[in-house]
């Protein structure tokens, strides 16, 4: 059974539909990207996805359940981390409460791993504990924003845009802590405008078209494709 | 570093009590790691104070001034930590109030005991926080102020025409006074028109309610509310219940503010919906909390004192300081202008002057919370920014 299912989910925006049937899969350890240009879909899936914003027809299951009506806050607790677009830190708040924030819904006494863990993969954060948020620079910010969602131990990590308005030198940083985070076990789904460097990091991708799938298979397979290399890799 | 940022469960055991207990001590300690020396002899000069100060007036002052911090402080709850503009505040004070005028009273002729409304009616005011908070939390910000404020308006005017039951216009008068109960061999006390014991309830409820407040703040409840102030959506993605986060701030916002009414509807012995308006009531409190530095304790308490000191001392007093300044004086071309008259005329301009200078003085309130600080400091002056890193 596939970690994550999602099956034929329509979302809508009022009276516009934002999405239409969409079926993605992930499989435990995996990590799947999500390509497509601006307005195609992708962060309403994540946001389908991770109860944001409900579908209206369709399911998502994690591990067979059905989570598709499912309120945020609880599909966080079933294991889905969502490092939301834009990454919507608490400015206000220091680097630590976000993280603390973070494991929130963890009732286990084990944050303090996790959080040793997060330090890790990002020493930045580390040295950064007691600043808030807000003046941290864009890099350390989404930084924190990944932070903030491995502090729920998630199974599965949803990233939207990691690499929006970074310098190029923390794009690299930054993709490859996700490699690292999913060599520990975590499976991610990567929605990336970077078609390119999404392709290069995931094992297999769906290509979004106005609220479709238009396209899906291995990340090599759509490095090769041609209609894939004219429309998002500029080649 | 402060205890908040601290784990939200270090504790290895899951239970709640354990939590709780574990919150409610990481907020004490965080309270005692600065001296406390400063705390305790402020306490015990205001404990003292009508034994050094026999003037009842001065006494019945500050009793007024404490009511005025108790709203203010429950006030900041729902305003200074979740962020939710409330202009209806008003309405939970005046539920209050009427709860004690309608049963301790010749009203229905029903007469509760004062001790047991002051805290029941913390729970009714509760009550009608969720009654309101939950159709209306959907709505955010500007939204959210425009219908609290229509409920402000509602909650005195229901009062005020079903006269049936809360005497209309006229209120409700001779309202039970308090009295503490003859018990093992206490002789029993009368309250009477003595404000002193009034000051010691009010100060003993603030010592409480301000104890209450810091470990809030740092608990997991705490740390909630400010998230949802910071940003909603990664709030609820965290996994927090926003719904129940933010009726939880408006219910014990409201509890505060209706052990207020109750304690102001028993010191007066009178109640009257006038009292409860959006201009009596609401704004000046939320100017308190603004002014004084919203979601910091101590500037909420000084910003309630200056308002305070300002709407019911300077302001009635100008007139006559400005009479005796104009015959002391006695400048040719101010003879037979009425100084007086027209200071008492355009008091609330002088009000809003006066509020306009501080705020341009001080746009973060006089004693902020590092966050505002740096909220405002933000996008202007980058380096003193990376100054803060250790202050917050």
């Amino acid at each position: 059974m596939a970690l994550l299912e999602v099956d034929g989910i329509d979302v809508f925006y009022g009276r516009v539909q934002a999405l239409r049937k969409v079926n993605l899969t992930v499989d435990e350890g995996e990590i799947v990207s999500l390509i497509g240009s601006n307005g195609a879909g992708k962060t309403t899936t994540l946001r389908a996805i991770s109860g944001l914003t409900p579908p209206s027809s369709g399911q998502i299951r994690l591990r067979g359940q059905d989570i598709s009506r499912t309120p945020a806050e609880v599909i966080v607790g079933k294991g889905v981390g969502h490092a939301p677009e834009g990454r919507r830190i608490f400015a206000r708040m220091t680097v630590r409460e976000n993280l603390d924030l973070g494991a929130y819904i963890r009732r286990d006494g084990q944050t303090r791993a996790d959080l040793e863990r997060v330090f890790t993969l990002f020493p930045r954060l580390k040295e950064r504990h007691g600043q808030l948020a807000g003046t941290l620079s864009g890099g350390e910010q989404q930084m924190l924003a990944i932070g903030r969602a491995l502090m729920s131990k998630p199974q599965i990590l949803l990233l939207d845009e990691p690499s929006l308005g970074l310098a190029p030198i923390l794009v690299d940083t930054i993709f490859q802590v996700i490699q690292d985070i999913n060599k520990s076990g975590t499976t991610v789904l990567l929605i990336e405008q970077n078609a390119l460097k999404a392709l290069a990091v995931a094992g297999r991708a769906y290509v979004l078209e106005t609220g479709r799938i238009v396209k899906e298979g291995s990340a090599k397979a759509l490095r090769e494709s041609p209609d894939v290399q004219k429309a998002y890799l500029g080649i | 570093m402060t205890a908040r940022s601290q784990k939200p469960a270090p504790s290895s055991s899951p239970s709640v009590a354990a939590r709780i207990r574990g919150t409610w001590s990481a907020g004490t300690r965080a309270f005692a790691r600065g001296s406390r020396v400063p705390y305790i002899v402020l306490l015990l000069l205001l404990v003292a104070f009508p034994f050094i100060d026999g003037n009842q007036s001065h006494i019945g002052i500050a009793q007024d001034a404490g009511r005025w911090i108790l709203l203010a402080l429950g006030l900041n709850i729902v305003v200074g930590y979740a962020g939710l503009l409330d202009l209806g505040y008003a309405a939970f004070f005046a539920i209050g109030a009427y709860s004690y005028a309608m049963l301790a009273s010749g009203q229905f002729n029903v007469h509760v005991p004062f001790w047991f409304l002051l805290l029941a009616s913390a729970f009714i005011a509760a009550l009608f926080g969720v009654i309101l908070g939950a159709p209306t939390l959907r709505l955010r910000g500007d939204y959210l102020a425009i219908v609290t404020l229509g409920f402000g308006e509602i909650v005195p005017r229901v009062f005020r025409n079903s006269s049936k039951f809360t005497g209309g216009v006229n209120g409700i008068v001779g309202v039970d006074q308090p009295f503490i109960p003859k018990v093992f061999g206490f002789p029993g006390y009368h309250f009477l028109f003595n404000p002193v014991p009034y000051y010691y309830v009010i100060l003993a409820v603030l010592v409480i309610s301000i104890l209450l407040i810091i470990n809030l703040r740092n608990s997991r409840l705490g740390r909630a509310w400010m998230a949802i102030r910071e940003d909603e959506v990664a709030a609820a993605s965290t996994g927090i219940n926003t719904v129940t986060t933010k009726l939880l701030a408006f219910a014990l916002g409201a509890s505060f503010s209706g052990f207020a009414g109750t304690y102001y509807s028993a010191y007066l012995f009178v109640v009257t919906p006038e009292a409860f308006s959006f201009q009596a009531v609401s704004i000046v409190v939320l100017i308190m909390i603004v002014l004084g530095g919203m979601g910091n304790i101590t500037g909420v308490i000084v910003g309630a004192l200056i308002i305070y000191a300002l709407q019911s001392y300077v302001l009635v007093q100008l007139p006559g300081w400005l009479n005796s300044l104009q015959s002391s004086i006695n400048l040719p071309f101010l003879q037979g202008v009425d100084l007086g008259s027209y200071a008492q005329d355009s008091k609330y301009l002088i009000f809003g002057i006066i509020l306009v200078g501080i705020m341009l003085l001080r746009p973060q309130g006089l004693i902020p919370s590092a966050q505002r600080k740096v909220e405002l400091e933000l996008g202007t002056q980058d380096e003193a920014v990376a100054d803060l890193r250790g202050s917050a």
